[in-house]
């Protein structure tokens, strides 16, 4: 801190003088910056809102200008990303990538769910403050690695084994064993939310607990648990749409064979891997872009609908909390 | 003791037998522990493996050379550095989106149904496939602006992906400062825009900075958009500032991808080695972020006692 100048009449005067010729002069300016951070608060809404009215207005050209009929683009059974302008010559519904989809969601859940619910329980309730820093550090940095770098690892350490001891899919590439290392992708978020609703819990419903004669695991079980299922639910939840999103791993490890998937274990393509391995020949006047366009649509309104209701969730929650 | 009310379930009720009085609950947190043992072993096993691998492709032609031979021989290097462009100019696209966004959200905004709209927005923001914002990026950058395959689409569609991570830490940093000095500034007569610039974001920066370290290590392992954008494998180009708009895109997710399923032919070696070079970038953004956070929370507790 800076001496005080002497307080005289005079400078107090001067420099209150000063100050508010300098605001004046400022005001307008103050006035542009403040509309222009108005403007940046809105920003998003105009962007979520841009994002679904593009990927619409593209979409729906397929079925308005291009006249391909809606029902084939809904039920048939295949998802050919060939590039043509011929209805007729064009086979591509979304039902197949819809299911690929679900089969790794699927998949990925079976494996997230337990493993990141269980981590969220021993870092929230267990672990000594330190090591619970620790794993959320690692948990991060784990969510930080780049997917596609999952994808090749898992391309030379997953694939093999499972092409030798399962024999699933195309040559060892599956929806299940792109669900396998999906499953790490997502559970860092499960882990990361999960965490959040445990602690969210007030500690005199613990305490309580305890009181009552429980034992540390009686406590989470019957007390904690239940009071934060909505944040779990919640957790649980936005891994799925994260496991729905993901591209990159499953783009190199699910097979990307075409048509409806009967079992995990095939090969097969999901929503994301269509539209990206069909996009880079997908040319202007085409129908395929249009059409990944259209299933881009689909796949944004899933996680939007997921996420909005995992919200809502949370939202249960955090209302049953507040005091 | 008796049973909780509503525990149908016996195994869970304490047995009266000193030993095996614990004997659950150790079963259990074994478990939990376990679990979380398997939750972290990718980090290694990726990590490890591809150290390990890459490692002896890093050589110094590797990293500062042109490539020859489609990619075969010489280095990386005009991917390393249009990369760096790629990143630079999506914290200058991002980043006073980002903050003034924060901004309105923690200084100016009243609670309401607006803001819990916009913090829905947010939320989903974040939770959109990094995919259906390259369907975006090439909607809106290449069809409806008009613009070039360039390496600036990619930049712009990678920092609309980037918003809501920046907006969110910046918001939460801005509204760990105390209310006091914003209210010190205030009282001094310092009009509200004044009090956020000079006094409140200069305290919240390093949180500001987390989040913008954290979205720039996402940015740069982003592959999916890239892909639909419309990346290209390693070429030699002019590596000047003005690539960002003459040239198009080439950047290390992008190149490690294409390797990976076009490199028929390429040395199994050179594609760990874009995989370290690509972790090593993403781990330094990463770890200096969580460095940063680390301090901030060693300061925040050293100052509250």
């Amino acid at each position: 801190m800076a001496a005080a100048p002497p307080a005289t009449d005079e400078v107090a005067r001067r420099s209150l003088s000063e100050s508010v010729r300098r605001r004046r002069s400022g005001a307008i300016w103050e006035g542009v910056v403040e509309a222009t951070i108005y403007a940046t608060g809105l920003f998003t809404i105009v962007l979520l809102v841009g994002i679904l009215f593009l990927l619409g207005q593209q979409g729906l050209r397929l079925f308005i200008e291009m006249d391909y009929p809606i029902g084939k683009f809904f039920t048939f059974g295949n998802a050919i990303t060939d590039n043509t302008t011929d209805i007729e010559k064009f086979r591509f519904g979304i039902l197949a990538p819809l299911i690929a989809t679900m089969w790794v969601t699927l998949v990925t859940l079976v494996i997230a769910v337990p493993l990141g619910l269980a981590t969220a329980v021993y870092i929230s309730e267990l672990a000594p403050p330190r090591v619970r820093l620790l794993i959320k550090s690692a948990a991060e940095l784990l969510a930080g690695v780049p997917t596609v770098l999952f994808g090749f690892v898992g391309l030379f350490l997953l694939v093999p084994f499972v092409r030798d001891q399962f024999g699933w899919g195309a040559g060892g590439m599956s929806g299940m064993t792109a669900g396998i290392v999906v499953a790490f992708i997502a559970v860092p978020l499960i882990i990361s939310i999960a965490d959040d609703a445990l602690q969210a819990v007030p500690l005199d419903f613990k305490e309580n607990a305890y009181a009552l004669g429980c034992n540390k695991l009686q406590a989470i079980w019957f007390v904690i648990i239940p009071a934060a299922i909505s944040g779990i639910t919640a957790a649980v939840m936005l891994g799925m749409a994260r496991a729905i999103g993901e591209t990159m791993t499953v783009l190199i490890l699910a097979g990307g064979n075409s048509s409806i998937p009967e079992a995990p274990t095939e090969s097969m393509r999901t929503m994301t891997a269509t539209i990206a391995s069909g996009f880079g020949n997908a040319s202007a006047y085409s129908l395929l872009r249009p059409a990944l366009f259209m299933t881009g649509a689909v796949l944004f309104l899933i996680t939007l609908f997921t996420t909005v209701l995992a919200d809502l969730v949370l939202d249960k929650q955090r209302k049953k909390f507040a005091r | 003791m008796s049973a909780l009310p509503g525990t149908s379930s016996s195994w869970l009720r304490t047995p009266p037998e000193g030993k095996r009085k614990n004997f659950y609950q150790n079963v259990v947190f074994g478990l939990t522990i376990l679990a979380t043992i398997i939750v972290l072993t990718p980090i290694v096993i990726v990590a490890g493996y591809v150290v390990r691998e890459g490692f002896s492709a890093i050589t110094l032609e590797f990293l500062t050379e042109g490539p020859r031979r489609d990619g075969a021989e010489g280095g990386i290097w005009p991917v390393i550095v249009l990369t760096g462009y790629t990143l630079i100019l999506v914290v200058v696209m991002a980043v006073p989106f980002g903050v003034g966004s924060a901004v309105f959200l923690s200084e100016y905004a009243r609670p309401g149904r607006l803001l819990r709209l916009i913090n829905l927005t947010i939320i989903n923001l974040a939770g959109v496939p990094s995919i259906v914002y390259g369907l975006f990026g090439a909607a809106f950058f290449l069809d409806i602006l008009g613009g070039e395959k360039s390496l600036w689409v990619v930049s712009a569609t990678l920092a609309l992906q980037a918003l809501a991570i920046i907006i969110t830490s910046a918001r939460e940093s801005l509204l760990s400062v105390t209310r006091g000095i914003r209210e010190g500034s205030l009282a001094l007569g310092v009009s509200k825009l004044r009090t956020t610039f000079f006094i409140t974001l200069p305290q919240a920066l390093p949180g500001i900075i987390t989040g913008v370290l954290l979205a720039i290590s996402r940015a740069a392992g982003e592959t999916a958009p890239v892909i639909v954008v419309g990346a290209i494998l390693a070429k030699n180009v002019s590596l000047n500032p003005s690539a960002v708009i003459n040239e198009r895109a080439q950047v290390l997710s992008f190149e490690l991808y294409g390797r990976i399923t076009e490199g028929i032919g390429y040395p199994e070696e050179r594609k760990w080695g874009i995989a370290l070079v690509l972790l090593t970038v993403v781990l330094i953004f990463n770890l200096s972020a969580l460095f940063l956070r680390w301090r901030i929370s060693q300061l925040g507790s050293v100052r509250r006692n």
